[in-house]
């Protein structure tokens, strides 16, 4: 793969994906039906108002769902990942995997 | 955040965790299926040896019910204790599901037909119709996993059984119980082992901070 190839395949990249907190949340949402929101805080180590903010984009972008309710008195959110947003990350990690793979391997020692 | 933790392999890492600790919201039972091995066996050997007296009947009756509330207060304490992340339960598996619990509840409405048909007054056998009639509902709703079912069942039965005064002798059809109750006492130590696992990843993952 030529450095313009790798760069344009870099660039394909989901945007809306590729967000390191966005990616971790979509890992984690893969591995379940449905997942509190107190799991992947404490799992991602993100505070709750940057986790509310990713959430919301996702849910935004038609890769999640949230879904409000309550366990008697306490509010309670819980998070699923729609079949856009398993697509969506499966696609991420086949292009990853060749981005990834495109990368010489001296470059990656070097860095 | 390390950026390392985006590497597809670590990706994958964080899914299998999810993964491995839903499980443990309803097919994966731990300690509280090693509790209602237990109690299978205890209820199987309680109700064919000691006989059919106040106090033993009363266990007898008690011992589903405790078991379904010990092992659910043990999953959202113990095994969900990071908040809960449900198992998804694929069509087959739902499908097997809605097969068993119609099953049971043809079963209870047979049976329960069969006790009204015989002249029995209702409030005679009320105690024995409500745990015919409960059991569907429960098979549903906390018997999730194979092996639970079968143990739950049996334990209903011999609750219903014993408020006739009348359990299982030990040489019965029930024979088949206790090793149900093995296999799920093994399977339960097993899910046990695999959470311990579970947790240590986690903790890895979290720099100690999550489990």
């Amino acid at each position: 793969m030529s450095p313009g190839e790798e760069l344009g395949s870099v660039m394909q990249l989901d945007r809306l994906v590729h967000e390191p907190a966005r990616l971790l949340i979509l890992a984690m949402l893969a591995g379940a039906e449905e997942v509190e929101f107190r799991f992947i805080e404490k799992l991602s180590g993100l505070s709750k108002g940057n986790l509310s903010s990713h959430m919301s984009k996702l849910e935004a972008g038609g890769l999640i769902e949230v879904l409000k309710s309550f366990r008697g008195k306490r509010p309670l959110t819980t998070l699923r990942i729609t079949p856009a947003g398993r697509t969506a990350l499966d696609r991420y990690r086949r292009h990853l995997a060749e981005v990834v793979a495109g990368i010489p391997t001296q470059s990656i020692e070097e860095s | 955040m390390n950026e390392t933790v985006l590497l597809p392999d670590r990706l994958a890492e964080l899914e299998s965790i999810t993964r491995e600790y839903a499980r443990f919201s309803r097919s994966a039972g731990g300690l509280g299926s090693v509790l209602g091995g237990l109690l299978c066996l205890g209820s199987y050997a309680a109700g064919g040896l000691l006989g059919p007296s106040g106090p033993v009947r009363a266990a007898l009756i008690a011992i589903p019910f405790v078991w379904i509330v010990c092992k659910e207060l043990m999953r959202r304490h113990y095994y969900q204790h990071l908040g809960a992340a449900a198992e998804p339960e694929t069509r087959r598996e739902r499908r097997g599901r809605v097969v068993t619990t119609a099953g049971t509840a043809l079963i209870s409405i047979v049976v329960a037909a069969g006790v009204l048909a015989r002249g029995d007054r209702v409030m005679d056998a009320a105690g024995y119709l409500a745990v015919v009639a409960a059991m569907p509902v429960v098979a549903w709703l906390w018997l999730r996993a194979p092996l639970e079912f079968v143990t739950g069942i049996f334990l209903m039965c011999q609750a219903a059984l014993a408020f006739n005064g009348t359990p299982y002798p030990l040489l019965s059809v029930a024979i088949v119980f206790p090793f149900a109750a093995v296999a799920l006492i093994v399977a339960g130590v097993r899910d046990h082992l695999r959470f311990r696992g579970v947790t240590k990843r986690i903790a890895r993952l979290t720099g100690g901070s999550g489990a």
